[in-house]
């Protein structure tokens, strides 16, 4: 997946846990999880606003877009 | 008991009665003298051979055997049917199993469709299967109850096919957080 998902960076920066904020944006800690790793399908605006609204930052602070190099060609 | 489960409850007790009218009303039928004008009438074939007293005891046990088979296939539907119910009660309405019951009803409403012309035929042999050479019948008859029997098919074919879609909509939902 060329998006990275870098929630752990920025709670680190924070200083927040992913208990901590997964209570307050309301989602489970597994699927907090499963959004830390990347391994998700997609993130609803509700989600991204109530995260960039807690941990104080941008959309673009959290997801990242990596050219992939095996969709490149090159 | 919310409204919903006191619908599925209704249906359900719906479903036990039918599956005993089908099951009771054969027997009934093709075994109490007081209710064998009702099987001549609805099964020209056997009116026109005298009706159900022309039948040797063997004709009688054949034309049940014959006349049970699609009733069976409709008392397996039911049964699948109460399954779906019971699969709805526990609120769980988009899964492999609701697909796969759907689509099970719909095809043995197929089979009930398809032996409903069948058994007219096959009851034609039986009655006249004592009768000489020359002087058996063999008929072949389709009417539009028949088609209307693959109504209720197609439904629960497309039924289960957008249960399926549902279900692969609501697990790329949940991959969504």
């Amino acid at each position: 997946m060329p998006i990275i998902v870098r929630l752990d960076v920025l709670l680190a920066k924070r200083k927040v846990k992913s208990k901590e904020l997964a209570a307050e944006i309301g989602i489970t800690e597994a699927n907090m999880s499963l959004l830390k790793s990347g391994k998700v399908k997609g993130v609803r605006f509700s989600t991204l606003t109530a995260i960039c609204d807690y941990l104080d930052c941008q959309p673009g602070d959290l997801l990242e877009f990596v050219q992939d190099e095996s969709d490149t060609g090159s | 008991m919310t409204t919903i489960n006191r619908r599925i409850r209704i249906l359900k007790s719906i479903i036990y009665l039918s599956i005993a009218v089908i099951f009771s009303g054969q027997v009934l039928f093709w075994f109490l003298p007081d209710y064998a004008d009702f099987i001549s009438t609805s099964h020209p074939i056997i009116d026109a051979h005298g009706g159900l007293e022309a039948l040797t005891p063997m004709q009688t046990i054949l034309g049940f055997l014959v006349m049970l088979i699609p009733k069976i296939v409709l008392m397996w539907a039911f049964v699948l049917l109460l399954r779906l119910c019971n699969s709805f009660a526990s609120g769980d309405w988009f899964n492999s199993q609701t697909e796969a019951f759907c689509e099970q009803i719909g095809r043995w409403m197929i089979a009930y469709a398809a032996l409903a012309v069948v058994h007219r035929s096959l009851l034609s042999i039986v009655v006249t299967m004592n009768n000489p050479p020359g002087e058996r019948e063999l008929t072949i008859s389709i009417s539009t109850n028949d088609l209307m029997a693959l109504l209720p098919a197609l439904l629960a074919l497309i039924i289960g096919h957008m249960v399926g879609i549902a279900k692969r909509q609501r697990e790329e939902l949940n991959e969504i957080i």
